[in-house]
């Protein structure tokens, strides 16, 4: 799995993000390079902006598979230029934050286009608190 | 919207490629079949529209960056614990 080290680049959603259908164009930014945050941010639309997490920097726990239609639709040759970030909802404050398991976005490092994916694994949390992974406590 | 009734072990194809079973009826419960190529992503609509939500929530939030780093201090551990070394030490622990 790729380290995201790709902080300012462009990224294209060729379906944008669900509840974002419209907005395909994004740049990601790594706000402290201590961190694992990233931002992403709508090149179209100013006010809408993401903070997501790089799960594997905090969490061993966390695995999924990379079905082939999105192998297809990101044209993924090779598994190691593949990023992913979680979306987080802080809508309730930062303590209260939490981390978009179920649907993480996942991105071709190599042609920089990305999709968040819908995963069908029941288990893997909506709302997974961002303290409890942080903490390495989650469930 | 195309309506078709089916009985249970009837079916629909969609285009050429993509069979929809109904493989059981029970009460209000339907149990149904999708064959598809495997480029064809199948999730219920349920989980798409909380997915939706989700995002349409996260998006409004207006961060403020030095809250993000309160809240990486206050969260990770500096210790040794019985899992091993902090996975993402702070700055000033190291």
């Amino acid at each position: 799995m790729k380290q995201i080290e790709f902080s300012g680049k462009k990224i294209f959603f060729e379906r944008g993000l669900p509840g974002f259908e419209d907005l395909k164009h994004f740049t990601i930014s790594r706000p402290f390079e201590e961190y694992p945050f990233f931002y992403l941010q709508s090149n179209d639309e100013e006010v809408v902006a993401f903070l997501t997490i790089n799960p594997f920097e905090i969490t061993k726990e966390y695995e999924f598979e990379i079905s082939d239609a999105v192998q297809e639709t990101l044209e993924i040759t090779d598994l190691a230029d593949v990023a992913v970030i979680n979306i987080v909802n802080a809508s309730n404050g930062l303590n209260e934050a939490t981390v978009n398991l179920q649907a993480p976005v996942i991105i071709n490092t190599k042609n920089q286009k990305g999709m968040q994916v819908v995963l069908n694994n029941q288990s893997l949390n909506l709302k997974e608190p961002l303290k409890n992974m942080l903490q390495g406590t989650e469930g | 919207m195309l309506v078709l009734a089916r009985k249970k072990n009837e079916s629909i194809y969609i285009g050429d490629n993509i069979k929809i079973f109904i493989l059981d009826i029970s009460g209000e419960t339907v149990k149904i079949g999708v064959e598809a190529p495997r480029n064809i992503d199948v999730y219920r609509s349920e989980v798409f529209r909380a997915i939706q939500q989700e995002n349409r929530q996260a998006a409004t939030t207006k961060m403020n960056v030095s809250d993000l780093a309160n809240l990486m201090k206050n969260n990770s551990p500096c210790h040794t614990d019985e899992r091993g070394p902090a996975l993402i030490p702070s700055p000033e622990c190291s």
